[in-house]
């Protein structure tokens, strides 16, 4: 097995992707066939904890950028006033605000619901494509200084976009979700 | 599911919460130019805390979690960094994947990855170094359904995240 590290990422560079090459290797099988009988997961559901993943770790970058920008907002000062005053700029804190409160709380669902594969697809395009909204919107709020390397702001744009891409890109999960959606087995009882 | 109480599950969102406010914050830019001696403080903090294998059962050295309280931890440690978040996810994805004799060979602290190898179709679970040579430890395969060969990546050019082991 051979890995080559790919080229340097956009965002959550602390995890870096890498290329990965098989080649004259000996495939040793699993003993047992569900993974962990210890763990919480089964092996079926890995793609959909993967998703359901990514969209808690886009949900939480989402977070940072909303309070980052709401605390910048009320101590920057343009035109003697605080620039959360200006409507343009508190039209985008809304947005943010509004984004975050329909977060579909997959962690308070007793049912686990997003670890079933269309629920999981739904809430993963959903939590990302807001995640990046947000986080543009927050280097937005900063405004030129938004745009520098050190504020932190510009990183969680970065971070978001990769959530947007992981584990496959959105418009690819779209195709998915409405794959899934035509197998009845796939969709849980009760879902739209 | 997860067999925790309320209070647990909320001590352990509270944890994450913390950790990630005073250890993970204040190491995101270093971690975001991909310092990987940073991530590995930041790791064995984390594997103290039983994070790196939190779905699995005590015996087996995890924290009992259910997935349900694992998204919760992970978006608390993404408000911090990200990319730490990331990485224990897939830590926990690829533990969770090994039959309960292997877990005996992993050691404790270690990071792992889980790699779809094809998209949807296999996940095979590895651990080394990068940018060189790797023993395979286990493959597993895991039907989705929800593959196709306009889709998967091709067999060549291997992709999702990979974390460096400990």
């Amino acid at each position: 097995m051979r890995l080559e590290r790919d080229l340097a990422q956009m965002g959550l560079r602390a995890a870096p992707a890498a290329s990965v090459e098989l080649a004259g290797v000996d495939y040793v099988p699993a003993p047992g066939g569900s993974g962990a009988q210890s763990a919480a997961v089964s092996v079926a559901r890995a793609p959909a904890l993967l998703r359901a993943g990514t969209a808690a770790i886009a949900h939480g970058i989402a977070r940072r950028s909303y309070q980052m920008a709401l605390e910048y907002a009320h101590a920057r000062q343009q035109g003697g006033v605080a620039i959360i005053e200006h409507d343009a700029v508190s039209d985008m804190l809304s947005a943010m605000a509004v984004r975050l409160a329909c977060w579909p709380q997959i962690t308070a669902d007793p049912a686990g619901v997003a670890l079933e594969e269309a629920q999981a697809l739904a809430v993963k395009i959903a939590a990302t494509d807001a995640a990046v909204a947000s986080t543009t919107d927050a280097v937005q709020v900063f405004g030129g200084v938004g745009y520098m390397v050190g504020t932190g702001i510009e990183k969680l744009m970065r971070d978001a976009k990769y959530c947007q891409l992981f584990p496959e890109p959105n418009w690819v999960a779209h195709n998915e979700l409405i794959r899934s959606e035509r197998r009845p087995s796939a969709v849980k009882a009760g879902a739209p | 599911m997860s067999m925790l109480t309320a209070t647990e599950r909320a001590e352990i969102r509270g944890m994450a919460r913390e950790l990630a406010h005073r250890e993970l914050a204040p190491r995101a830019a270093a971690l975001d130019a991909g310092g990987q001696d940073v991530l590995a403080e930041c790791w064995s903090l984390l594997a103290e805390l039983g994070l790196d294998r939190a779905l699995l059962d005590e015996e087996h050295g995890g924290s009992g979690l259910g997935v349900l309280d694992l998204l919760d931890t992970i978006e608390e440690l993404a408000v911090g960094d990200g990319a730490v978040a990331m990485c224990v996810l897939l830590c926990n994805a690829a533990l969770a994947m090994l039959a309960d004799e292997q877990l005996a060979d992993v050691p404790a602290g270690a990071r792992w990855a889980l790699v779809p190898a094809a998209l949807g179709t296999e996940l095979t679970i590895s651990d080394g170094q990068l940018d060189g040579r790797w023993p395979v430890r286990w493959a597993r395969t895991a039907p989705t359904g929800s593959s196709s060969s306009s889709t998967a990546p091709s067999p060549r050019r291997r992709r999702p995240a990979l974390a460096q082991p400990a």
